[in-house]
């Protein structure tokens, strides 16, 4: 069980987080007015790599603050862990 | 009386307190300090199971933790606890024993005839046999269930107290040897804290009887007085009898600990650490392999060195006439202990052709050693009488000479040692392969995780002493902690180290009978040969195939030569094979240690809402809506469940009816920026809304699906309260929580779930205003033009502080009725009092669904079933055009416009009397077995009692085009057809009369 380095509460266990999914994944750069096949790419398609990895979680039983962690996919270190920022796109998807 | 076999002045057992037990309905005497196989063997009792396919006669074979076949249930005075190794079970006074896997019983097993069956049941036969003719499975499947399984299933809760402790160390050492001891005192000594998980009761057992010396005393002395200072350090935890289960990330590690020692305070039989270590040290040793010769399961076939640990531990002698084979030099020391007990081996059978040092040592000794000789046969089924020896081609493994038969009692036999490497691989550390010992070692990278002593291949005692003392500083410098300057390790004197080096043929195929490779899952060399045979070369397909190394003992004496095995099959080195993936628990756990001591229902609380004990004592019928539960509906004497149900929707329909909707979810939004976030967040416009009103709105995911439904209500410019889904709360506000903090820079709004501050109770029907007014305080007015639908007033509802939203969920007028969560059981009491000379009724959920599907207003998760979009759902109209929200841009990709989406309609049968099948799908075909694509699917439907027919929503392929068709309802697994005409989504009262008036 992951042992998560939340800014704000310190390290807490995995149990305490609700998983948010790949934190990599940003908005086409046209943001609405791309194009099908780049919005679809956006939505669903996520890379699976080997080694960091930047994952988006939420410390549901603590701070209740979204937290952006980079860990390795091989070993599980935690190589960073940062509280979620705003993009300062008005596009409508975080 | 505590057994003929047993020996004077030998072992650590306490004879002066005798202890009596039972096993298998016969009465034995033991000592203190024995365990239930030690004491058995004292006894000369060899048969003590059957095994799991084959019902083959098993007996004890090992010392410890690796036992394949010696597996009992206890009996408990309220429980049974099954598959508890005889080699782990510590006898008490009125211990009562009893053998598995055998009826009508342990000499006489009904099952044994599964042994002549033998050739029928190959490898995979679960997979082979039992499948054809197509259909067949269910009724095999009892058959199997029968045989299948060791012990019995626990009776109650198994008689056994569990309980359940979290900790945290700077360093946790795995294993209670020389190196594990070493590693704790260094680690202790720089200062760590330390776990030190002890196999046993006693430390570094292996060094009883070894003539060693280690820091000027007798090694075995030597333990003791280790493990003394380290109980007397207040910063070190002995636990004995534990078994480190688990590895996971980050340093936590499951231990389960048998006996008190776990949890002291909780009495209990087993405890389950839950430890969050820094730093780990691996000394968990290794264990000895069994050998591949026929019928080397027979009982009276043991491990050599369980046989050295039953004379040097307890003073036993497993055998008076022993015959030892092995293929490396650790079998001569256990052949001169055997010979200094009184009890020489008849013949040692050493399977490497060329005679070592040890072998000439032990020759000249007076020893009867056949260099280059293995097993080709043992005889006696119930217990060994004799082994056949014969001289065996290390190339071919069969025999190249003349038989020898010696009478002997027991058979010990070593094909070398395997390190316990399942922590270190389940903590993704590296393993190498090693051929000096034909297995695989740890070889952690050093970070964390530290390994030392024979796991990490030093079976040196002075190497293990060294390396456990560089492991015990290294993990406590991992964990921050500096070590003092001048620290040694402890030192051993120059004795004899029997080396582990093998050699020889793996598998001798002279002789008939079976070779086991796993004794608990009955698997044998030919099984594995037959799986190559058919394609299985992986070690993961090959090991699910056979089920080798699937049992309780993980395989612990048999999985390498089974790997060997494949290796030789598949032409390659057996490091390119390697192991299958090694996962927690690496020894078994008892479910009931796992859950620990917490009622169940600590595990999961249930939610009660304030109103509860009101239900309760009202006829409620419950039903659980997540953790929460609530009243389906309210049972009156004589009533059906459906009866009551059509009373509840009449009342309300002809009346008013109440329902406590106190678990809906509530979230509060606040800040100058709330209008902008929630227009961000709902695909309607909502930020727009005035204060005092209230909208329906919907939340789509950002791939235009919906993620829950709700109403917002506004209560001032910059305070909203927004209703979700009882069971979607929690994701709602994590989507909120997420567009706040993640979404756009400079958002200044913030929200808060309020679920538990307000009970709310909604009032729906004709009479509903009246029962309302009756409880309305001076200055609310309840008229059609102060409060109209959602509309939203704040006042006093029976003298409490309420806020009152005109909404309905059922299609009457309704008002949702929300105060201080304290004060609900008081409201939810005026208005059944208010109601009363209106005829009131509460109504659970049940109703409440009735009257939304007579409705058609969806429900996330049914209707909106993850696939389908506001369009499919006929909800277009209420996606805003002009603002930007989540999952628009998402609605715009043109799979979400392709012909033949599933839409929403309604359907009910032809004929008025008929019913829809449960779950059926809708199809061209009235014959519900004929093979044929489906339309769509029934997502919610019931019995309307306000239309007297079965009524029901569905999600069909160009739904809307095909209202005022017929279709069939079918279902293909109860065998029902209806015929049905499909409408629109709405049954009653579709101009909403009824709520707007
Ligand atoms: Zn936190």
């Amino acid at each position: 069980m992951l042992l998560l380095p939340c800014p704000f509460c310190g390290a807490r266990a995995e149990t305490e987080f609700v998983f948010g999914g790949d934190g990599s994944v940003a908005p086409p750069p046209e943001g609405e007015n791309a194009s099908d096949a780049a919005w679809t790419e956006a939505l669903y398609f996520r890379d699976n790599p080997r080694g960091a990895h930047r994952e988006l979680w939420f410390h549901r039983h603590g701070c209740r603050r979204w937290i952006a962690v980079e860990r390795d996919t091989v070993s599980h270190a935690i190589l960073r862990a940062e509280l979620l920022v705003p993009s300062a796109r008005k596009d409508g998807q975080a | 009386m505590s057994g003929p076999l047993r020996l004077p002045g030998r072992g650590l057992v306490d004879r002066t307190r005798t202890v009596a037990f039972r096993f298998d309905g016969r009465d034995y005497a033991g000592y203190a300090g024995d365990t239930l196989a030690s004491a058995l063997l004292a006894h000369g009792v060899r048969l003590v199971g059957r095994s799991l396919k084959y019902h083959r006669p098993r007996g004890i074979v090992g010392l410890g933790i690796e036992e394949p076949a010696a597996l009992v249930a206890q009996r408990h005075p309220d429980g049974v606890e099954p598959n508890l190794r005889a080699t782990m079970l510590p006898i008490a006074d009125g211990l009562i024993a009893e053998a598995q896997n055998c009826w009508p019983g342990l000499r006489a097993d009904f099952g044994a005839v599964a042994g002549m069956l033998a050739p029928f049941l190959p490898a995979g036969f679960y997979y082979k046999t039992f499948m054809a003719p197509r259909g067949r499975w269910l009724f095999y499947e009892r058959f199997i269930r029968r045989a299948a399984g060791l012990g019995p299933a626990p009776e109650g809760e198994g008689g056994q107290r569990y309980a359940r402790r979290f900790a945290h160390a700077d360093v946790l050492v795995a294993g209670g040897g020389p190196a594990g001891l070493s590693a704790a005192l260094s680690a202790a000594q720089a200062g760590a804290r330390v776990v030190l998980a002890l196999a046993g009761t006693q430390p570094a057992r292996r060094l009883l009887g070894l003539a060693r010396q280690i820091e000027g005393h007798a090694a075995a002395e030597w333990a003791q007085d280790a493990l003394a200072r380290l109980a007397a350090n207040p910063r070190v935890t002995v636990l004995p009898e534990a078994l480190v289960a688990g590895a996971y990330d980050h340093g936590l590690y499951t231990i389960a600990v048998r006996g008190a020692a776990g949890d002291p305070a909780a009495r209990a039989g087993e405890t389950v650490w839950k430890l969050r270590a820094r730093a780990a040290v691996l000394a968990t040793g290794a264990t000895e392999r069994l050998l591949l010769f026929p019928d080397n399961d027979r009982p009276g076939v043991m491990l050599a060195s369980a046989i050295a640990g039953y004379l040097h531990r307890f003073g036993v002698l497993a055998g008076r006439a022993p015959v030892l084979v092995g293929n490396n030099d650790t079998i001569y020391a256990v052949a001169l202990a055997l010979a200094d007990a009184g009890a020489p081996p008849r013949a040692i059978a050493d399977l490497r052709p060329e005679p070592g040092a040890a072998a000439q040592a032990a020759a000249s000794a007076g020893l009867a050693v056949l260099c280059g000789h293995g097993v080709v046969a043992v005889e006696g089924a119930r217990a060994v009488r004799a082994v056949r020896l014969a001289p065996i081609d290390p190339d071919t493994g069969e025999a190249r000479g003349a038989v020898h038969r010696f009478a002997c009692d027991v058979l010990g036999m070593s094909g070398g040692f395997t390190p316990q490497v399942q922590l270190c691989a389940q903590a993704r550390e590296p393993t190498a392969f090693d051929p000096a010992i034909g297995a695989f070692i740890a070889r952690p990278r050093g970070g964390a995780v530290h390994a030392a002593g024979a796991v990490a291949g030093a079976f040196a005692l002075d190497a293990a002493l060294a390396e456990g003392h560089r492991a015990g500083l290294a993990a406590a410098a991992a964990a921050g902690l500096a070590a003092p300057a001048g620290m040694g390790a402890p030192r051993a004197d120059a004795g004899p180290d029997p080396s582990p080096a093998i050699g020889g043929p793996l598998l001798v195929r002279a002789g008939r009978g079976k070779r086991f490779v796993d004794l608990q899952n009955d698997v044998t060399a030919d099984d594995l040969a037959l799986a190559l045979r058919e394609g299985y070369r992986s070690i993961e397909h090959v090991k699910r195939y056979t089920t080798l190394g699937m049992g309780t003992d993980q395989g612990r004496i048999g999985n390498m030569a089974g790997i060997a095995l494949v290796a030789a099959g598949r032409g390659e080195e057996i490091g390119a094979v390697g192991t299958p993936t090694f996962r927690p628990p690496a020894s078994p756990v008892s479910i009931g240690a796992i859950i620990g001591a917490e009622p169940l229902a600590a595990a999961q609380p249930l939610r009660r809402t304030p109103a509860d004990a009101w239900h309760a004592a009202n006829g409620a019928v419950f039903t659980n809506a997540g953790l929460w539960r609530r009243p389906q509906f309210y049972r009156r004497p004589g009533e059906s469940d459906l009866d009551a149900v059509n009373r509840e929707v009449r009342t309300v329909r002809a009346a008013c009816g109440v329902i406590d909707v106190a678990t809906l979810g509530k979230i509060e939004v606040q800040g100058p920026d709330a209008p902008a976030l929630l227009d961000h967040l709902y695909m309607n416009s909502v930020g727009s809304l005035p204060v005092g009103r209230a909208r329906y709105g919907i939340m789509l995911r950002p791939d235009g699906i919906p993620l829950d439904d709700g109403v917002v209500a506004r209560l001032s410019e910059r305070h909203f309260l927004l209703t979700a889904s009882t069971g979607h709360v929690d994701t709602v506000f994590e989507h909120i929580m997420r567009a706040i903090q993640g979404g756009v820079a400079g958002m200044r709004a913030f929200a808060t779930v309020v679920t538990e501050q307000w009970f709310t109770a909604a009032l729906a029907g004709p009479r509903a205003r009246a029962v309302l007014a009756a409880l309305a305080g001076p200055g609310l007015d309840l008229g059609a033009d102060a409060l109209p639908p959602l509309g939203l007033r704040e006042g006093q509802v029976a003298g409490i502080p309420a806020r009152i939203v005109r909404v309905s969920f059922s299609g009457e007028l309704a008002y949702e009725i929300s105060v201080p969560a304290g004060r609900g059981l008081d409201l939810w009491q005026s208005i059944l009092a208010a109601g009363a000379p209106h005829g009131i009724a509460p109504y659970g959920t049940e109703s409440m669904g009735v009257m939304r599907i007579e409705k058609g207003f969806l429900i996330v998760g049914r209707e909106a079933d993850g696939r389908s979009t506001p369009h499919d759902l006929g909800l277009e109209r209420m996606v805003a055009r002009r603002k930007s929200f989540i999952g628009a841009r998402s609605l715009r990709l043109p799979a979400f416009a392709e012909p033949g989406r599933r839409q929403l309609v309604g359907v009910t049968p032809v004929a008025a009397g008929a019913r829809l099948p449960v779950g059926g799908h809708l199809v061209a075909n009235p014959d519900p077995a004929a093979t044929q694509p489906s339309l769509g699917f029934l997502t919610s439907h019931c019995w309307s009692p306000t239309l007297d027919r079965s009524i029901g929503l569905a999600l069909l392929a160009d739904g809307r085009a095909r209202i005022g068709s017929e279709l069939h309802a079918v279902s293909p697994t109860a065998g029902q057809s209806v015929r049905v005409r499909i409408v629109a989504p709405c049954f009653v009262d579709p101009e909403g009369a009824r709520a707007n008036g």
